[in-house]
């Protein structure tokens, strides 16, 4: 019951809030990545306007980096579909690790229960554990091309400081007076110990002319990727917070 | 109408017993789901997340 509840709420949740930043994303994020791959090729040509040219001969540039043989969805529609079925799905994921934490909540703590406006609350605080900390004051959102550190390592830093951030805040919340330092200490661990970044920041591609596209092309994505997330997780906050006013009524 | 309140309140306290396993269920499945489509180096998953696993600025390639 309590399963089937939770499940159906996050696939309530994940559709609509995943649906949503998907058409934001198809909207104002692709074409910065489209641009930003244009670029991303060994050798790119750019043309004296700075706008890269796609070689017809290679359509292999428009599709990104498809490493090897692996099926990799079309240009077009099927990467557009691809794309928003793995918003829908990874915002679905996201919900119901919300929804289950605020059940969690409801159950167990004698703070208010959850509704809409504190789901408001809790979404803020998942963009801060999600976006916020791993990504605008760690690694960096990255258009495809940007050079970076390992991918294992940037991938173990991420998890352990959404996690250290998750658990930290909800210290903060939670626990008496005396451990609130701990909980400080946790959020910024991650920070102290730093972001693994790439040894010579920039692009895999070295055109003075490329830079600078892609340098503009970063610092729109940094804007357009912060917007999209400020949406998603305000709705999946107050979506979650109201799916559990609904459908997870205390026992009496 | 008695019967229906009698049955609604049973089902609420049957729930009530085995209600944190099941929320932790579901944080897993929620958890493994995120490290699946986001994380998993297979190429598969990778290609067919890629643009969304730029917009939610997970690490990829």
């Amino acid at each position: 019951m309590t399963l089937r509840n939770l499940i159906l709420s996050a696939l309530m949740v994940g559709i609509i809030s995943g649906l949503s930043y998907g058409l934001f994303q198809q909207l104002q994020i692709n074409p910065i990545i489209y641009a930003a791959e244009a670029y991303e090729m060994a050798e790119p040509t750019v043309d004296h306007h700075g706008e890269a040219v796609v070689d017809p001969h290679h359509p292999a540039v428009t599709t990104g980096h498809a490493h090897g043989e692996a099926w990799s969805p079309e240009d077009g529609m099927p990467r557009i579909i691809s794309t928003l079925a793995a918003n829908i799905t990874i915002a679905f994921a996201l919900a119901l690790i919300m929804i289950s934490l605020m059940a969690l909540h409801n159950q167990k703590s004698a703070k208010p229960k959850l509704n809409a406006v504190r789901g408001v609350a809790w979404g803020m605080v998942a963009m801060f554990c999600i976006f916020i900390a791993p990504a605008l004051l760690g690694l960096h959102p990255e258009v495809p091309g940007t050079n970076a550190a390992e991918l294992e390592d940037r991938q173990i830093w991420w998890l352990f400081c959404a996690i250290s951030s998750a658990i930290g805040i909800a210290i903060l919340y939670y626990a008496a007076n005396n451990f609130k330092l701990a909980g400080i200490l946790l959020i910024a661990l991650p920070h102290l110990i730093g972001a693994p970044l790439a040894s010579e920041p920039g692009f895999a591609n070295s055109d003075p002319v490329a830079i600078q596209r892609l340098l503009e092309l970063s610092s729109e994505f940094y804007l357009m990727t912060a917007i999209g997330m400020l949406i998603l997780f305000m709705m999946m906050g107050a979506l979650s917070g109201f799916s559990l006013k609904i459908f997870f009524s205390q026992p009496v | 109408m008695q019967n229906v309140q009698s049955s609604t309140t049973h089902q609420t306290a049957s729930f009530a017993v085995s209600n944190t396993q099941q929320i932790l269920v579901a944080l897993g499945i929620g958890v493994a789901l995120v490290l699946f489509i986001g994380f998993a180096p297979m190429e598969l998953v990778h290609n067919a997340a890629h643009d969304a696993r730029h917009a939610f600025a997970f690490p990829c390639h």
